[in-house]
């Protein structure tokens, strides 16, 4: 894992410290990421690299938007964001949609994040023009079946021999016969779609 | 309903609009009321819920957690589990043994928060003890405190009393000085005879954007504009912006950062 310390991150980003120490009391910034090594000058903090600069460049991104305790929300699994089944379409492409309804999705009376998160998996397959619609079917097929070991997880779709697997789980090494041929992380589509939900686009 | 506790009482649990304990009382179980008062000696097995306010007049202990709205401590307050409120009120003395989550707190006596404290605005007057992390918007000290963790608000203004001790200082802006009136010069005098307190406040790290103290002990200050005012002992410090040292003050080493 590579670190990033304290000062070469308020450097590279710019922010303050003030800014720094709020994002960590608001939870925006997890405490865990917070890293202490000792060094020739006494103790310092470092951070996750991959982790850290993502994070505080999607902060600055949409705090103008919506509140520090908002978008703390987002950030975790727990949100309470939803909208009205009848409103998919606004987050939902028509192509996307009508591949859900067939396949069953939706049909309670609101969506919620992990729910609009699914649909993303989908509308992200199609796009990508990797897979197939029966590949994402068997995407969202997946992901039901894993329930909650989905959140957080990650989504594999591979293809061996001409024939398509799907696993949802954590970090995968596959054999060098099966291709990857799509992968998401459903954190990240959650986040996405909790930010959406409430209302930042 | 009411439920009022006279002379010496034992009572179950329940929803009741106020909860009035008067001389000895005891509740086995959860309360859920709009208001509760204890005048006296009030024990209650369980977690409390109120809307209004919860006034410990007396001696009230609560075995497990509490939320609602407003709490004043006048007597003393015992919180064995975590405690979230609206604002608090501390004359008295007051101990959370877990969490203590509260938008307003003041406290002007004896407060002792084991598990962090977490408030919007905490205005400390009296003597805080707090185990872990203070988390506020505005911490404002004119009395004494200890605090085992990192002390990290926006707006930091402290005038310490006298042992005055944090681990780590992290925020926006901090400004430290000691609390001279003729009260503690005179509580001065006295504890130079107390071993284990010192005259100025001990920290090893503050980090901030404006950084200003004055008798203070701290290993290392970094931030942008920094003032080290007189009667200070500094490891180092590392400024981005500026940094003035009183003559009075030693600075180990002094490095500007870009």
């Amino acid at each position: 894992m590579e670190l990033i310390s304290k000062k070469e991150l308020l450097e590279i980003t710019g922010i303050s410290y003030s800014a720094l120490y709020r994002w960590k009391r608001k939870r925006l910034i997890p405490e865990e990421w917070f890293i202490h090594r000792a060094t020739y000058t006494g103790q310092e903090t470092f951070f996750p690299r991959d982790k850290i600069l993502p994070r505080i460049a999607r902060i600055l991104e949409l705090k103008e938007n919506l509140t520090l305790d908002d978008l703390a929300e987002t950030f975790t699994e727990n949100t309470s964001a939803s909208c009205a089944d009848s409103d998919a379409e606004l987050f939902i492409s028509p192509e996307a949609l009508e591949l859900l309804r067939t396949a069953g999705w939706g049909g309670a009376e609101t969506i919620d994040t992990f729910g609009l998160a699914q649909a993303s998996v989908i509308e992200r397959m199609l796009e990508s023009g990797e897979a197939s619609r029966e590949e994402a079917v068997l995407a969202l097929r997946t992901i039901w079946k894993a329930g909650e070991n989905a959140k957080g997880a990650s989504v594999y779709l591979y293809r061996k021999l001409g024939v398509p697997f799907c696993i949802v789980g954590g970090e995968l090494t596959a054999d060098d016969g099966a291709k990857l041929v799509f992968t998401v992380n459903m954190s990240d589509l959650s986040h996405e779609a909790a930010v959406r939900l409430k209302g930042a686009r | 309903m009411d439920l009022t506790i006279s002379g010496v009482g034992t009572s179950t649990g329940g929803e009741f609009d106020t909860v009035d304990i008067n001389g000895a009382g005891t509740v086995n179980g959860d309360l859920r009321c709009k208001s509760i008062s204890i005048n006296g000696t009030g024990t209650i097995h369980g977690d409390v819920e109120f809307s209004n306010v919860f006034s410990a007049n007396g001696a009230g202990t609560v075995k497990g957690c509490v939320s609602g709205g407003r709490l004043e401590v006048n007597g003393s307050g015992h919180i064995s589990r975590d405690a979230r409120f609206e604002s608090m009120t501390v004359n008295g003395v007051c101990k959370v043994v877990g969490e203590l989550d509260c938008g307003y707190a003041e406290i002007n006596g004896t407060c002792t928060a084991e598990r962090g404290l977490r408030a919007e605005e905490c205005r400390n007057n009296g003597v805080l003890t707090v185990d872990g992390d203070l988390c506020a918007e505005r911490y404002v000290a004119r009395g004494a405190f200890r605090i085992s963790g990192l002390l990290s608000a926006d707006d930091i203004d402290i005038k310490f009393v006298r042992g005055a001790k944090v681990r780590e200082i992290g925020g926006g802006r901090v400004r430290i000085r000691k609390y001279d009136n003729t009260g503690t010069r005179i509580l001065d005098m006295l504890a130079d005879w107390i071993p284990g307190t010192t005259k100025r406040l001990t920290c090893e790290l503050i980090e901030a954007d404006e950084v200003s103290v004055e008798d203070s002990e701290v290993g290392v200050i970094r931030g942008d504009v920094v003032v080290v005012g007189p009667n200070c002992a500094v490891g180092r410090v590392e400024y981005r912006t500026s940094l003035d040292i009183h003559p009075s003050s030693k600075v180990g080493d002094a490095v500007k950062t870009t």
